[in-house]
């Protein structure tokens, strides 16, 4: 496990900058809150660590593993360079969508388990940072499967299609998936802004739990702020496209950056 | 918007009326597979010639025609007035049926007997030759088939090409009058040469030239036509006769107009209608008019050409359909 | 073996390899456009739906020239039958008939919520992967109908078999129907029309299969809504975009460009298989212009097809309102039932209308006007084309967008004229060039149900191509290909992303 580096990290489509350079340190196990208006481009950073959007400039680390950036050769002195960049079904994180994205062809378990059979039919050419591990047998993997979905309250479910879940369940097989394979990294965009009050303030405490027991590092895009600052160890306030504050909730909380951050907090 | 696309399909239906539209007076239908340069040129001849009628053309392959006037027939009448195709079967048939008005034309006492029907249901007015044609580029004179019977010969194997007698009458013609000169077994000769039967006389020319099928079996008009043109096809007027298709004109009895009607028949036989007839690459049934440049001259056709006459005619006809199935079944599948 | 059993086999071969090679095809270059990125992806995507515009005879014309044995440019890449026969037939539908599984696998890729695929990556799953196991079992039923469509357009199509079968002595049932009729007489008439239930059966069968096969997998659900529909993020081809990019284009290249060069050389050309352009000469092109048939056919192609497009799309206009939104079953039964003349094929469609105008003509109704004979056919045959594409327009519309306009006082004319016509105007238009330029160019039906008087484009095509010189019909039918490939560029999809 390792922390998660951004560097000069910037986007822009044709003409307009949707994220101006900025660097960024995600310390490892921090549970992580990209806190922002909508358009302030918080969900493109979301992809661009996923894999899904490519940065303009800047390098992203894993670790010791750099997934996007300019490697520099070198060959005799001549500083030329190559573009890394790692696709994303080679990040080894996970993600949770906003639609939930759970597969209607398969059913629960199927969904769960399918991160988990490519892991171990790729497990040998593989590169992760635990590298170490060796490929789960179907046993393993079984167990490591009902493991997600006894942490999301799904297990007896396993065997229903999507279609007969409420949205609420979905949500959940989406995160059960997004576990199953323990990544380095889990990354959640605006999960429960599909859900109602009460499902919401259920699932906040689910995910707090699930940060706990698991103690892997997560990324969680929010527009809602309650949300940022009752899960998170850190938040990053976004506005268009650039860093407005960051810090720990106590910190911003008790010193908001005066102009925008106030203002955005106030809007309660 | 809504509105234009109502006065559009209102206008488009209005036209469609107006273009079936009812009979005008004195207006004749002309049902014939002429070549259209040859309606071209006499078009504005039978104008002046007959001013009082407005004189239409409807012109298609000889069976597409037949088939038309078949179809109208059988809903009880045809809008053709005077027919004039290149497959003298049908016209035999017309009037065993009754449906053609019998008239003897002064213009045609010079027309031979044999080209006539005795009953005067019909008269030949034009004769289309069927002869053999190849790419002069592709065969030296030594080489040439010189009869019909030498098609079968196996150097000219996969060579061949003609029309399909199923939709050109002057392909059937032919088919009928080599069966009768040599057989069904010539034809079925023809089909171990691979022979292809398709499409109407133009497209065995296509094939000459672009030497898919390098020999054909096909009209001298068509030849001298594409000749016109620069083209490297030469004609063959085959040793054991070429084939006459004389090709009738006839007057429906359903006509509103039989005096013009006549009137045109008698046109048909002046010496302006004949010269465009031969402009067109045909031979004319009158001795006097001259024969189309660059063929052989009529005298010299008449003595080499399969005999043709209305027993012929009633013999051959009788067995049309016979005729049309056996090549069907040997050459086309 | 039966002339009858041997064209029952050869249709349905045809038909099936067709369908085969249009599924394949538009399975790969559907995902291609709509999931990866590579150079010039817009203008290939784009460029691949004008095929659909296309007369196929206009094609299988061209590629006669193309393959000729002699003088085709091509002829090295061909069989030594050129482009005749079966493969060369197979060939010149699956140009064209690609189209109906791309389309709808591109709007199914479009409908598809990119977060499902997205989700399988972030998996570890690769781009083939992700197609395979997400995107193929979710599009389908897309795929299933892409292949009906072809199937059952390679089995009505009569120019293509007429051009490239008849020539070698290969019949399909299209062609045999017509050479039932031609060969005249009642006789003909009774085998037609056996000829063409066999046909309607074949059709039928091939659309019930297509239904089952998409119940199988049904269980879309979800992934058409997605809360949010966003870009989807494209798959970078690296290293196989060259070769990509030449495959695509090179489909191109044979699709559309070559056949049209092909046209305008023997267009141009003297006589046929005479291509040295030194040799040029305008002289086919004034030929057909100045024909008193052309003249003819241009008129009435340009009055029945503007007027039967019009009255297609009006009838899907009223059609559709009145099944989406005033909920009124019969007109979604109608809408349904126009489903069949359109699978009909249309050798069988004209032949059973010449049938019934005969019976009636025999009982003393004659109604043997051939231009309303037509307009009769391409009405029934199009139906579908402004009746669906009405009815699919308006459930794509919100309706509050209507009950604003009804609280406000508006009623029903005033609602059609006022709010959905201008709402649906690119539908309309859309649906009137799918139905015009087809129309225009007409051959199947016109070439059975034409008369005196009634010459259309496509039967004056099929009267040059059949007793004219090639370099005429060539003429024309460049015209023609020039026409459907200027108005198929027009309009055709611009590319948002």
């Amino acid at each position: 496990m390792s922390d998660l580096i951004l560097k000069n990290l910037s986007k822009r489509f044709g003409e307009k900058e949707v994220l101006s350079p900025f660097t960024l340190e995600v310390k490892d196990r921090s549970f992580l809150a990209l806190l922002g208006p909508s358009g302030c481009g918080k969900t493109t950073l979301l992809r661009i660590v996923a894999g899904l959007e490519r940065p303009s400039g800047g390098e992203i680390w894993l670790g010791s593993r750099m997934l996007f950036g300019q490697m520099p050769h070198q060959a005799s002195g001549a500083s030329s360079s190559t573009t890394v960049e790692v696709p994303p079904e080679d990040r080894g994180l996970g993600m949770v969508f906003q639609s939930y994205a759970v597969w209607p062809h398969m059913t629960v378990e199927e969904n769960v388990r399918y991160p988990l059979d490519i892991q171990a039919s790729r497990a040998s050419k593989r590169s992760i940072d635990n590298s170490s591990k060796k490929p789960l047998t179907l046993d393993q993997r079984q167990e490591a499967c009902e493991k997600a979905l006894s942490l999301v309250h799904l297990l007896e479910l396993k065997d229903r299609y999507p279609h007969q879940l409420s949205g609420g369940q979905q949500q959940r097989v989406a995160l059960a998936r997004g576990l199953a394979v323990e990544p380095p990294i889990l990354l959640l965009d605006e999960p429960l802004s599909n859900l109602d009050a009460k499902l919401r303030s259920e699932m906040r405490r689910e995910i707090r739990e699930i940060h706990r027991k698991l103690n892997m590092t997560i990324l969680y895009v929010t527009h809602d702020q309650r949300e940022a600052f009752e899960m998170a160890t850190d938040v990053v306030i976004l506005n268009a496209g650039a860093i407005a504050q960051k810090g720990t909730p106590s910190e911003i909380l008790k010193a908001p950056n005066p102009g925008f951050v106030t203002e955005f907090l106030s809007e309660s | 918007m809504k509105f234009k696309l109502f006065s559009a399909v209102v206008l488009g239906l209005a036209s469609l009326v107006l273009a079936t539209g009812c009979n005008n007076k004195k207006e004749l239908w002309i049902y014939t597979s002429l070549y259209k340069e040859v309606i071209a040129e006499m078009e504005p001849l039978l104008k002046a010639a007959i001013p009082e009628a407005e004189i239409k053309w409807f012109q298609g392959g000889s069976e597409n025609v037949a088939g038309k006037v078949n179809a109208e027939l059988a809903g009880g009448k045809t809008k053709a007035d005077l027919i004039l195709t290149s497959d003298p079967f049908w016209y035999q048939e017309l009037k065993q049926s009754g449906k053609l008005l019998a008239y003897d034309s002064a213009a045609t006492k010079d027309v031979p007997s044999e080209l006539k029907d005795p009953d005067h249901a019909f008269v030949t007015v034009r004769i289309p030759l069927m002869v053999m044609a190849y790419h002069s580029e592709s065969l030296q004179p030594d080489q040439l088939p010189k009869s019909w019977k030498d098609l079968t010969l196996p150097r000219f194997n996969k060579k061949l090409s003609m029309g399909s007698p199923l939709e050109s009458g002057t392909s059937f013609t032919a088919v009928a009058l080599l069966s009768r000169l040599l057989g069904w077994d010539y034809f079925k000769d023809l089909r171990k040469q691979d022979l292809v039967a398709a499409g109407g006389n133009s497209s065995v020319i296509t094939r000459i030239e672009t030497r898919e099928k390098i020999l054909g079996v096909v009209l001298l008009e068509n030849i001298l036509k594409a000749q016109a043109k620069g083209s490297p096809v030469k004609a063959i007027y085959p040793e054991d006769g070429s084939i006459p298709v004389p090709s009738p004109i006839a007057i429906m009895k359903s006509t509103q107009n039989p005096e013009v009607a006549k009137k045109i028949v008698d046109w048909f036989f002046s010496e302006a209608a004949q010269r465009a007839i031969v402009k067109g690459g045909m031979y004319s049934p009158l001795d006097k008019i001259e024969s189309p440049v660059n063929a052989k001259p009529w005298a010299e056709v008449k003595r080499q050409m399969l005999p043709w006459n209305s027993k012929i005619l009633a013999e051959l006809f009788s067995s049309r359909d016979q005729i049309k199935t056996q090549f069907s079944e040997i050459i086309a599948h | 073996m039966s002339v009858l059993l041997e064209a029952t086999l050869r249709s349905v071969q045809i038909s099936l390899i067709t369908a085969m090679v249009s599924g394949l095809l538009g399975v790969v270059l559907a995902w291609l456009v709509s999931r990866t990125e590579f150079t010039s992806r817009k203008t290939v995507a784009s460029l691949l739906s004008v095929p659909y515009a296309l007369p196929p005879y206009l094609l299988g014309m061209a590629w006669v020239v193309l393959g000729n044995p002699t003088v085709g440019i091509l002829r090295a890449f061909l069989p030594s039958n050129g482009a005749y026969g079966t493969l060369g037939i197979c060939f010149v539908l699956s140009s064209v008939a690609f189209a109906f599984p791309y389309l709808e696998l591109r709007a199914g890729f479009d409908r598809l919520d990119s977060s499902l695929e997205e989700a399988a990556r972030i998996s570890g799953a690769s781009p083939v992967k992700v197609f395979r196991d997400i995107s193929l079992p979710l599009l389908w039923p897309a795929l299933v109908n892409g292949m009906c469509l072809a199937f059952l357009y390679a089995l009505a199509s009569f120019g293509v078999p007429a051009i490239l079968g008849l020539p070698v002595r290969q019949f399909v049932l299209t062609t045999l129907i017509y050479s039932q009729l031609k060969l005249g007489g009642q006789a003909g008439l009774i085998e037609g029309f056996k000829i063409s239930l066999l046909l309607l059966t074949i059709a039928a069968c091939a659309l019930g299969f297509s239904h089952y096969l998409t119940s199988l997998k049904n269980r879309l659900g979800a992934s058409i809504s997605g809360a949010r529909s966003s870009r989807p993020s494209r798959i970078q081809l690296g290293r196989l975009a060259p070769l990509v990019m030449s495959v695509t284009w090179l489909w191109i290249l044979l699709t559309l460009v070559l056949p049209w060069i092909a046209l305008t050389l023997s267009a141009l050309a003297p006589i046929a298989g005479s291509y040295s352009p030194s040799t040029f000469t305008l002289r086919n092109l004034s030929y057909v212009l100045n024909l008193a048939d052309f003249h003819e056919a241009l008129v009435n192609s340009a009055v029945l097809s503007v007027s039967v497009a019009s009255l297609v799309v009006l009838l899907g206009f009223c059609l559709g309102f009145l099944s989406v939104r005033k909920k009124k079953p019969w007109a979604s039964r109608l809408i349904r039932f126009f489903g069949i003349p359109f699978a009909t094929p249309g050798t069988v469609l004209a032949f059973f209308i010449i049938f019934i105008f005969s019976t009636l003509a025999r009982l003393g109704f004659n109604a043997d006007y051939p231009l309303l004979l037509m307009a009769i056919a391409y009405t029934l045959k199009y139906a579908a084309v402004g009746a669906n594409s009405l009815e699919t327009a308006y459930t794509q519309i919100h309706p509050s967008l209507e009950e604003a306009a009804r609280i406000s006082g508006a009623r029903t004319v005033k609602l059609l004229s006022t709010i959905w016509a201008p709402l649906l105007k690119q539908s309309m238009k859309a649906a009137w060039l799918l139905a015009f330029l087809p129309l225009a160019t007409e051959l199947t039906m016109s070439v059975l149900l034409t008369g005196p008087g009634s010459a259309t484009l496509g039967t004056v095509l099929f009267q040059l191509q059949e007793y004219a010189d090639q370099p005429s019909a060539a003429a024309l039918a460049w015209m023609l290909l020039t026409l459907a490939l200027v108005i198929g560029l027009m309009t055709r999809k611009k590319e948002i992303y």
